[in-house]
């Protein structure tokens, strides 16, 4: 094209086009991961922060907010609410990344943690744990308690969440079933049969039992040194067999329906609607439970530890000291971000139990002091709907061991081939052995290519 | 308005004086106009689109930065021809827009040729069958997944009442995961041609049909001779924009299926999803990008070609 003596062949506005965008590639990474050289404002009693949680406002968050304003009232808090799931966390990390105002944000889950932490976006926050009685055991090496990195806690979970059987108590007493607490697998697939073939339950459970979860830890999708999956090891095959034999016999909700109706989302409506006699799930839905407008029933939930693989013998929880609180490295309000934080840990813990948040300031063996959260926590109907002494026994009981998922590597991929796997052994498309195969050979090539792209 | 030009002395030979105008205007003032709409394109189109190309030679997981990207050169692209998985989703978008487009053209058609009798209430049935394309695909999806439920649902009892005792169980197998995606796609999108299909069939000029009818053609002879021959190229406009579309379907397996049952749903669309939102892997589904980018042109290509001189009227630049 020409305009007068100002000639733009084809190649000039290719190459401008080109500069330009590679100018708008270099403009949109933002800013890069400082590690904390951001220039400082405010105090830790004044300043601007903006916080990132998945917490909707009306589950407690709001009231803390409240709660903390009164106390500090030069410190103005924005909540920024984002949903956990795929979308809302890459959100979150291109608000990041993007340098958009993130000063404290909620990590959900160890892939998240160790994503963020390792790009650089997480602050120090091992003084300020240690300052801290709530949050001092996370600083130790306690392998049931958090993932340090380089010996540096970069996050502070803030929610005790142990993983439970729920029952339908009315359910199993129509029966005539009494569920000792230290239950075997195996007694756990016989009453679940016991309450599906006599009708008193549509299907038992919603999910199956993580086997190797409870039998390996945190880590136990992966072998020894994280370079290879554990997809080969024996209690994997027991794990799928007794999934496929719970799908086959009724005893498990059918995949058909999963699929058929999306209720991967709702699941705890079967539970509370009586239909199904079992709810596998950590306290959060301690909050449907209470919910009689939303989920109205009549039966009382009693609780039991998720069955043993031997009776009498030590096993992993699959749940874990979650919802973990971080602080961006490039905040310009570090103190006021860590004012934030450590209100949220103590004062503002007792906002969050209505959300079904136990405090991570207890754990296993606490009990006693776990029966003062009972109002928030269960409602006002606590006595009616809830077998409180089950749930401290079961919740807070001495022999809990709590697993940490230190190994990240391809979690997100691992965990899609085994949904998709999963899915096609349930629907009879596949046998036990294809399935580990398959899930062996892509998940140890899913880590080697992760492991190669450092 | 003028502007004065000055040229560099050469030689020793006296300076050129020229004065240059555009239609009276200083050379700029036109760019002056067009620029809004081409700063937009630059912006919004150009820059995204070779920043896609740039990031498909790179391996890059965004959260890292400026300090994170790394050149790969055409390691994402290799990577893509030898990954299974990629050959798997790319045949799966075939068979899911090479059947959806073309019956979804051709129901649009029929629903056409139907609406543009004089029927009674014809305009309240152009608007029913437009609704599917103004509706949410989330709404749309909730309607289909009470529907196609295997056992409740009333497309089944519809089946089992007709004498089919084990109808499909649609999205809940690998067998009939995709053949249900397709029959939304097609329900979808057939009411939204129909609409443009009326449109080009009221502008036909009706004199060719009523010579065609004093000749004695038949209406199947009048549709294979005048109707379709004009169509034509609004036809091959459709296919091509609904091809398009289609190989890039996302939202409705994203909400219906998640690429599942297994991967029988997982087209191309949503394997670069999984591998840019889900696994980070930006630069590797940047290149998948590509490559599908190229399919679909080597596509539209074919078909442009196919069509030219097929229609009524002879090419798309009228030279019959």
């Amino acid at each position: 094209m020409s305009m007068g003596d100002r000639t733009f062949s084809r190649r000039s506005v290719l190459t401008g086009s080109l500069a330009a965008a590679g100018t708008a590639l270099v403009a949109s990474c933002g800013n890069s991961p400082s590690g904390g050289d951001a220039q400082t404002q405010g105090s830790a009693e004044s300043g601007v922060i903006n916080v990132w949680g998945a917490i909707t406002l009306d589950r407690g968050v709001q009231e803390l907010l409240d709660a903390f304003a009164a106390k500090y009232p030069d410190i103005q808090v924005n909540y920024e609410q984002f949903p956990n799931n795929t979308d809302g966390n890459l959100k979150l990390d291109t608000s990041l990344q993007g340098g958009a105002p993130v000063d404290v944000f909620f990590s959900y889950g160890a892939a998240a943690v160790a994503r963020r932490t390792e790009a650089g976006y997480a602050l120090d926050l091992t003084e300020l744990a240690q300052s801290m009685p709530e949050a001092e055991p996370f600083t130790s090496s306690d392998p049931q308690r958090t993932a340090l990195f380089d010996d540096k806690l970069f996050a502070i979970p803030t929610v005790y969440n142990p993983y439970l059987v729920y029952l339908n108590q009315d359910m199993l007493d129509a029966a005539g079933i009494d569920v000792p607490f230290d239950w075997t697998i195996e007694e756990f697939h016989e009453i679940a049969t016991e309450l599906t073939a006599g009708g008193f339950a549509e299907s038992a459970t919603y999910k199956s039992l993580p086997l190797a979860g409870m039998e390996l830890g945190g880590d136990s999708q992966f072998a020894a040194g994280g370079e290879s999956s554990s997809f080969d090891l024996p209690i994997w095959k027991q794990q799928f067999d007794l999934e496929l034999a719970m799908e086959q016999d009724g005893t498990l909700f059918p995949m058909e329906q999963v699929l058929a109706q999306r209720v991967d989302l709702y699941a705890q409506s079967y539970f509370l609607g009586g239909q199904h006699a079992f709810y596998l799930d950590n306290p959060a839905t301690l909050r449907f439970v209470k919910d009689l407008e939303n989920y109205p029933h009549d039966f009382r939930t009693t609780f039991r530890p998720m069955p043993y693989l031997e009776r009498g013998g030590q096993q992993w929880n699959t749940g874990s000291y979650e919802d973990a609180v971080q602080i961006n490295a490039n905040t310009s309000y570090p103190e006021a971000a860590k004012t934030f934080v450590q209100f949220w840990l103590q004062d503002g813990s007792e906002f969050m139990q209505t959300a079904g948040k136990v405090p991570s300031s207890l754990g296993p063996g606490q009990g006693a002091a776990a029966e003062a959260l009972f109002p928030r926590l269960l409602g006002d109907d606590y006595e009616d709907l809830f077998d409180t002494d089950a749930l401290t026994q079961v919740a807070f009981a001495d022999d809990i061991q709590m697993s940490v998922t230190t190994i990240t590597t391809a979690l997100t991929e691992i965990a899609n081939l085994r949904s998709s796997l999963t899915q096609q052994l349930r629907l009879g498309e596949i046998s036990v052995d294809d399935m580990l195969g398959r899930l062996k050979a892509e998940a140890d090539a899913a880590i080697t290519t992760e492991l190669a792209q450092g | 308005m003028t502007t004065t030009m000055e040229r560099p002395i050469v030689g020793g030979a006296p300076p050129i004086k020229r004065r240059r105008l555009v239609y009276g205007m200083k050379w700029w003032v036109p760019w002056l106009f067009v620029a809004p709409a081409l700063l937009g394109m630059v912006t919004f189109l150009l820059v995204p689109l070779l920043g896609g190309l740039l990031v498909s030679f790179t391996q890059w997981d965004v959260i890292s930065g400026l300090d994170g990207i790394r050149w790969v050169g055409l390691d994402n692209f290799t990577t893509a021809l030898t990954d299974p998985k990629f050959w798997a989703a790319a045949g799966r978008t075939v068979i899911y827009a090479g059947l959806s487009v073309p019956l979804t053209v051709a129901l649009g058609l029929v629903i056409a040729l139907a609406l543009n009798r004089p029927i009674p209430g014809r305009g309240a049935l152009r608007v029913i069958f437009f609704m599917p394309a103004v509706v949410n695909v989330i709404a749309v999806g909730s309607v289909w997944l009470l529907l196609l439920n295997p056992s409740s649902g009333l497309v089944n009892q519809g089946l089992r009442l007709l004498g089919w005792s084990e109808p499909p169980q649609w999205i809940a197998s690998p067998d009939s995961a995709l053949a249900a995606l397709i029959i939304m796609a097609i329900w979808g999108g057939s009411g939204y041609i129909s609409v443009i299909y009326v449109a080009a069939l009221q502008e036909m000029p009706q004199d060719l049909y009523e010579a065609a009818r004093l000749d004695g053609a038949g209406a199947i002879r009048q549709f294979v001779t005048i109707t379709w021959p004009a169509l034509l190229p609004m036809t091959m406009f459709l296919t091509i924009t609904q091809l398009i579309g289609r190989s890039q379907t996302f939202g409705l397996i994203a909400y219906m299926t998640s690429g599942g049952p297994g991967d029988s749903t997982t087209v191309l669309s949503y394997y670069m999803y999984q591998n840019g939102f889900m696994y980070y892997r930006f630069g590797y589904a940047a290149a998948m990008g590509v490559l599908s980018m190229l399919g679909v042109l080597v596509m539209t290509l074919l078909l442009w070609r196919y069509q030219k001189g097929r229609s009524l009227y002879g090419d798309e630049d009228g030279n019959g």
